[in-house]
């Protein structure tokens, strides 16, 4: 097990969406980074590295399927879980680049779990 | 099952540099270099593309487009958009990041946005850089009914010259079950056999697959190449297939004119390629660039076994085993034999010209010689396997 906790970027518009998250996930002992739009997003992923993002799709400006594409280019090996309100965008080709997609609920155990098993995978690595 | 435009999208890669076609390529990507004084590479895949019903065609350029780009725009653009039929050279347009096409895997993941858009059930990944035809229809055929993930047409060659090449195993099924990219030593291959199937890099692939083989690789560190990456990674898990292509309707030819010997010796091969074997056939014509120049006019010239292209001029002289191209002008008393004299040439009178390359717009002057002498020619051009190749607008 590494010492260092794992970073996880959250991108997403929604505040309230970015703050449960962030209690989520520093609850888990990981290291909690947000952004409150693709472009801000991007550019933390340029000053620091992160193990994990998690990504919003429908957002004001760049999109998230925009930012998947610079992300994957960029970043390769970075992965990014989709997290989006909207199941639809899992039939476009653009988001399959992604790890994973998990369609935005109440209950957030599927989200957790996925992040979980990605960054155990790092480890294992 | 014939090809039908709305479930099938065509990318062509012609992002080649064709390193080793150099001095030819100086100016030009591979693919539009040209091919027998009148065609550029390109030609051959566009038109077996085109003469199959592949008629929505994106042809994915890179390095030293400009030619190429003006070539598919004046000889290649006149498919009925209306009907949703085009044929569209795509620029890398770094639209993704400010990097260049790093494979071929790449070069596709880049258009991913056009599978977008597009939606086939299929798609077909062709290269730019070879001389064959072909009915696409009887590859797709195979590749409908077998429900293969991925179809890889393959050819049979010699063990011992497959160094520069991927070499598959097919079973009887037609499943690839081993591949090899560009073994260093025949006894890598797999198998007895002095032959083995090599991957001649035209691929048919459902969509859906290519999409996540290439969104898998391109989240890991590879070099994003067909060949080197996709193509075994996908062995095992998916059903990858091989179509014979010398059991299809034309596959007495394939050449991949790579080098300059092996382009000079597929130019010197078309003179001698007639009726049945020839590479141009009434029922599969290959479309270029048309020429509005009169005919040819010779004067008392003698002419074995050669073409001549429109617009030229040739005064008293002797052309043996040539492909001239269109507006070149050749002076009394001067000789040439097994050339290629690419196009708009001027050659002035008693010169001896043999085995050369002279791309376009090269001028000679009175009395000269080009590969007779290599050793002293080599002061004045590139020489390769004994060949003297003068560049595009070469003065000497």
């Amino acid at each position: 097990m590494s010492e260092t906790p794992k970073k996880i970027l959250v991108i997403d518009d929604e505040e309230n969406v970015r703050e449960l998250l962030k209690l989520e996930f520093s609850d888990l002992g990981l290291t909690v980074l947000t952004a409150n739009s693709a472009f801000n997003g991007l550019q933390v992923l340029k000053d620091q590295k992160v193990d994990l993002v998690v990504l919003d799709i429908k957002m004001p400006g760049m999109d998230g399927i925009e930012a998947l594409e610079k992300i994957i280019s960029t970043q390769r090996g970075l992965p990014v879980i989709i997290h989006s309100a909207y199941s639809h965008y899992k039939d476009n080709y653009l988001t399959w680049s992604a790890t994973s997609y998990v369609v935005k609920s109440g209950d957030l155990s599927e989200l957790i779990e996925k992040a979980q098993e990605i960054l155990a995978n790092q480890e294992e690595e | 099952m014939p090809i039908s435009n709305s479930n099938v999208l065509t990318f062509v890669l012609a992002g080649g540099k064709g390193s080793r076609l150099y001095p030819l390529t100086r100016d030009r990507s591979k693919p539009a270099v040209h091919f027998a004084a009148r065609f550029r590479i390109i030609d051959w895949v566009l038109s077996s593309a085109v003469n199959s019903g592949l008629r929505k065609v994106y042809v994915l350029t890179q390095f030293k487009s400009l030619s190429l780009e003006k070539h598919l725009r004046l000889g290649w653009n006149f498919l009925a958009h209306e009907l949703g039929e085009f044929m569209q050279a795509v620029p890398a347009q770094q639209r993704i990041s400010e990097q260049w096409y790093s494979g071929t895997a790449d070069a596709i993941f880049q258009n991913v946005h056009l599978l977008e858009d597009h939606r086939p059930e299929h798609v077909v990944i062709l290269s730019g850089d070879h001389i064959y035809n072909m009915d696409f229809n009887e590859m797709y055929q195979q590749h409908v009914n077998s429900g293969a993930d991925l179809t890889l047409a393959v050819l049979e060659i010699d063990k011992k010259e497959s160094d520069q090449f991927g070499v598959l195993t097919v079973g009887e099924d037609g499943e690839i079950t081993s591949f090899i990219e560009k073994p260093k030593d025949p006894s890598m291959i797999p198998g007895d056999s002095p032959v083995c199937h090599i991957n001649m890099g035209i691929y048919i692939f459902k969509t859906d697959a290519l999409v996540r083989e290439l969104a898998t690789d391109a989240r890991e560190a590879t070099a994003h190449d067909f060949g080197k990456n996709i193509i075994p990674s996908m062995l095992g898990r998916c059903r990858v297939q091989g179509f014979d292509f010398v059991k299809s309707r034309y596959g007495n030819y394939w050449r991949d004119v790579g080098t300059i010997q092996s382009f000079y010796d597929a130019n010197m091969e078309f003179l001698n390629l007639k009726d049945s074997s020839s590479l141009i056939k009434d029922d599969w014509r290959i479309r270029t660039v048309g020429e509005q120049l009169p005919s040819a006019y010779l004067e008392d010239c003698e002419v074995v076994n050669s073409t001549v292209g429109s617009g030229s001029h040739l005064e008293r002289c002797k052309i043996t085993n040539c492909l001239i191209g269109r507006n070149v002008t050749i002076g009394e008393g001067t000789e040439i034999e097994n050339s290629i004299i690419v196009a708009n040439a001027t050659i002035g009178k008693n010169c001896i010209i043999k085995n050369a390359i002279l791309d376009d717009r090269v001028s000679i002057g009175d009395s000269k010689m080009v590969g007779v002498n290599l050793e002293e020619e080599k002061k004045f051009f590139f020489i390769s396997d004994g060949i003297a190749v003068l560049p595009k607008n070469f003065e000497f």
